[in-house]
């Protein structure tokens, strides 16, 4: 698996959404407690909106355009209008550093 | 001198009430502010279009009631619903397209989306940015949608009304029209052949009152006479139901009918003799009804339903203001018509439309009567053809029954 480092570990805390761009894709950092989960960033619905700038509140990111809701451990949309889920990315945190793979993900 | 003068016109109704006309009505802004209130968005039942307009999930159209912006669409479980094309924040028309195929309609001003049923998806900065502005706590987007109006759907055609404390949809039409509606838009599944569109720079009701005018059709109309496809002495039946409110006209036709020439087409034309079309399969219709019948009707106040030979038309009346309109044709078939059957009902629309070889003349004549009235708004107009009260149902042409029975059913409503 190839990795791609793009956040520092302080940069991810709970209740935030991290917004990074790896090799051109959109990728959402977020932490709850021990889970750290990086999903798309871009709601499938309309318009090429950032999720990051959105409503986070129970483990969901709320689009900030029309408030599609997307759970931000398995990109699964959770209320419309979106009809799409958003990508999941594999990652991990060592040292201080976060990285993601695109693996899979083309 | 004039008694009257523009600016002291008193705007009265003259004493001769069944057969005179003031001018006025067709100039006043006033007056067609009321008509709105009064008809098109009063306790009435108005055309808004064809179910196969919007055929499948996603499917919209942009229409008309009155002054009023509607949509026609068909929701993703395949519901038609009709909209006021508002949006519920700021009052933008949401959708600026004749017709399309959405999955959203989205209004352009703050992007509020709505599912085609009418329901608010979303908008834009609901929670605010940065922790600043947004909705307030109590802000239900359920609360929020385009409205949606009463509907009624029969034979393939969709028609809504502003108000829910009118009639239904078949008692407002009344069995007379029910009749000659079911006739041709008979659930069979009908098919889109195409619009034509003009402006007409007329007040709405004196195109009401060329559709209740046959006097003017077969003088104005010189096509019908030289062609054969109306003559005078051939029975019209007309008909003012439901104390005037809506009209229908009907007539035999046989295939022979036209070219045959009399002395009765001989008088009524003043064409030379000799003209000749190329093709004369444009006036020998195909008896597809099986009653030799032409017909049509005024479904007052937004449609006159056509079917003249193998046309079948909506004429959409649309007023814009005062001393203007717009007339949406649509043309159609059914869905199971053959190609020769299709090629006939195209072939004869070009009989109607804006540039139609018949009804180029009435939007001609029409425009040029509203720059009259509108310069002599004191001007009394005389109806008194065929007698001086309401004869009807009427055989012949020669008579102006129903612009009396429309004008006597007009004041009782509008309070003149």
């Amino acid at each position: 698996m190839r990795w791609i480092e793009i956040a520092k570990s302080q940069d991810v805390v709970d209740d935030d959404a991290v917004a990074r761009e790896a090799e051109g894709v959109c990728i959402a950092l977020y932490r709850q407690g021990s889970d750290l989960t990086a999903i798309g960033n871009i709601c499938p619905h309309m318009g090429n909106v950032f999720l990051s700038t959105g409503w986070l509140e129970d483990g969901a990111i709320e689009c900030p355009l029309h408030q599609a809701r997307f759970d931000i451990r398995t990109g699964k949309c959770l209320s419309g209008p979106a009809e799409e889920d958003v990508p999941v990315f594999p990652v991990k945190e060592e040292d201080g550093r976060i990285f993601v793979s695109l693996d899979g993900h083309g | 001198m004039a008694e009257d003068t523009q600016t002291t016109l008193k705007k009265v109704w003259p004493a001769e009430r069944m057969t005179r006309l003031p001018a006025w009505i067709y100039s006043d802004p006033e007056l067609f502010t009321r008509e709105m209130d009064t008809f098109f968005f009063g306790k009435t039942w108005n055309y808004i279009g064809l179910e196969c307009e919007v055929p499948t999930p996603g499917s919209f159209k942009r229409s008309w009631i009155g002054t009023k912006q509607v949509l026609l669409t068909r929701d993703k479980d395949g519901e038609i619903h009709v909209l006021e094309n508002r949006c519920a924040h700021r009052g933008t028309p949401v959708c600026w397209k004749q017709a399309g195929k959405a999955k959203s309609l989205m209004c352009p001003y703050h992007q509020w989306t709505y599912n085609l049923d009418g329901s608010l998806q979303g908008l834009p900065f609901m929670r605010g940015t940065m922790g600043k502005g947004g909705m307030p706590k109590d802000f239900d987007r359920k609360d929020h949608k385009m409205r949606k109006l009463r509907m009624a759907r029969r034979g393939g055609v969709v028609w809504a009304s502003f108000r829910d404390d009118g009639p239904d949809f078949e008692t407002y039409c009344g069995p007379d029209i029910l009749k000659l509606y079911d006739r041709h838009c008979n659930g069979k599944p009908l098919r889109l052949l195409g619009y034509s569109r003009q402006l007409l720079p007329i007040n709405w009701k004196v195109y009401i009152e060329n559709l209740r005018d046959p006097y003017h059709a077969t003088i104005l109309h010189a096509f019908f006479v030289t062609f054969g496809l109306f003559r005078a002495e051939v029975k019209l039946h007309t008909d003012s139901p439901e104390g005037g409110r809506h009209e229908l006209a009907s007539t035999q036709y046989s295939g022979d009918t036209a070219k045959q020439e009399n002395e009765s087409t001989k008088q009524m034309t003043n064409l030379k003799s000799g003209l000749e079309l190329e093709d004369m399969s444009i006036v020998k219709p195909i008896d597809e009804l099986k009653d030799g019948a032409l017909a049509n009707f005024n479904l007052f106040p937004s449609v006159h339903v056509q079917q003249h030979a193998n046309i079948f038309s909506m004429r959409h009346i649309i007023p814009k203001d005062v001393n203007s309109m717009e007339l949406a044709w649509t043309q159609f078939g059914y869905a199971d018509d053959d190609a020769t059957m299709q090629k006939a009902r195209l072939k004869q629309a070009n009989l109607i439309g804006p540039a139609g070889l018949v009804s180029i003349e009435d939007g001609e004549v029409l425009a040029v009567l509203q720059t009259g009235v509108n310069a002599y708004p004191e001007g009394i107009q005389v109806l008194e053809m065929g007698g001086k009260d309401v004869n009807l149902p009427s055989d012949h042409y020669i008579h102006e029954d129903l612009l009396r029975a429309f004008y006597q059913f007009y004041r009782r409503e509008m309070g003149l």
